[in-house]
């Protein structure tokens, strides 16, 4: 989180968003600080898409949450920040550019926030990160560093 | 879902259109009818532990029933180690949702919803079972493209 901000200079989660990660979140940290976040509403804020006036698109395939995502960085011309494969070809396919876990980590190293990633992402794949080692290695190697580290 | 074995036919396969050519779809509607079902009240798939599937409850017409019976035809070899297994059902639902989402068919969330988990808990199961991200070498090409947008800015 205190990464994000660093790289980020303001954020928004979706309603839907919220609910699915933040209110279901049950016992996770990360969970916790959005909440927190999301609530003290300084640097993250909750934002109700159809409030906003935001026309929901995306297709039907996706979830809720992708969708508002989606719709959201469309209708503010926003970064959307997605990992998942569907959301991030739906955002791609209507001329957004999505961003992910591994590009912060990325733009992270290139701002000289993180030295070397390697020993960032062995620590947050042991807490869920989900990303394959030879995608990894491919990732890495292309910033010229090793994989595993 | 029923289970048969011996046909050495391939596994699993939905039964469409031509409904039920085992005729295994029959005795279930039959003994579906027999409990007092109607067709066309929505109804909660029973959960073998006891908890309740967190399912959306399904309509089905009599016509469409066939069509929503999956037959899964396996050697005995598989049953015997499913009979082994605490909660069979829920462990093939939860596995064919990985799967579908391993291979990109559906999203974590859907997929998520098709185990009956909410997202954390299928996260989770995912992390445990070491299920990963089904990203391509093009889902890489393109964040890559990505952070060189940002880094430019």
């Amino acid at each position: 989180m205190e990464l994000l901000k660093q790289l980020i200079s303001e954020a928004w989660i979706p309603s839907a968003v919220f609910r699915e990660l933040v209110l279901q979140g049950g016992g996770w940290t990360e969970a916790k600080e959005a909440r927190e976040e999301a609530l003290a509403g300084d640097w993250l804020s909750r934002i109700d898409i159809h409030q906003a006036g935001i026309a929901l698109v995306g297709n039907s395939r996706l979830d809720d949450g992708e969708r508002e995502v989606i719709s959201l960085a469309l209708g503010r011309k926003l970064t959307p920040i997605i990992d998942e494969s569907l959301g991030r070809r739906e955002a791609d396919r209507l001329g957004l550019v999505p961003i992910g876990t591994l590009g912060l980590l990325a733009l992270a190293k290139e701002r000289k926030l993180i030295p070397n990633l390697g020993p960032v992402i062995l620590e947050m794949k042991s807490r869920g990160l989900r990303f394959g080692d030879p995608l990894i290695s491919d990732f890495l190697a292309r910033l010229g560093e090793r994989w595993p580290p | 879902m029923t289970s048969s074995h011996g046909s050495g036919s391939d596994g699993l396969h939905e039964q469409s259109p031509s409904p039920c050519p085992r005729g295994n779809a029959a005795p279930l509607k039959q003994s579906l009818k027999d409990s007092g079902f109607r067709a066309d009240t929505p109804f909660r798939i029973p959960w073998p532990s006891g908890d309740a599937a967190p399912l959306k409850p399904i309509a089905l017409r009599d016509e469409m029933w066939e069509h929503k019976v999956v037959t899964v035809t396996m050697p005995d070899d598989f049953r015997e180690l499913l009979d082994e297994r605490e909660q069979p059902d829920k462990e093939l639902r939860t596995r064919l949702s990985a799967h579908f989402y391993s291979v990109g068919s559906v999203g974590i969330a859907k997929a998520a919803d098709m185990a009956g988990m909410t997202r954390w808990e299928f996260e989770r199961w995912l992390h445990a079972h070491g299920v990963e991200m089904p990203w391509r070498e093009a889902d890489l090409a393109q964040e890559l493209s990505s952070v060189r947008k940002f880094a430019g800015e």
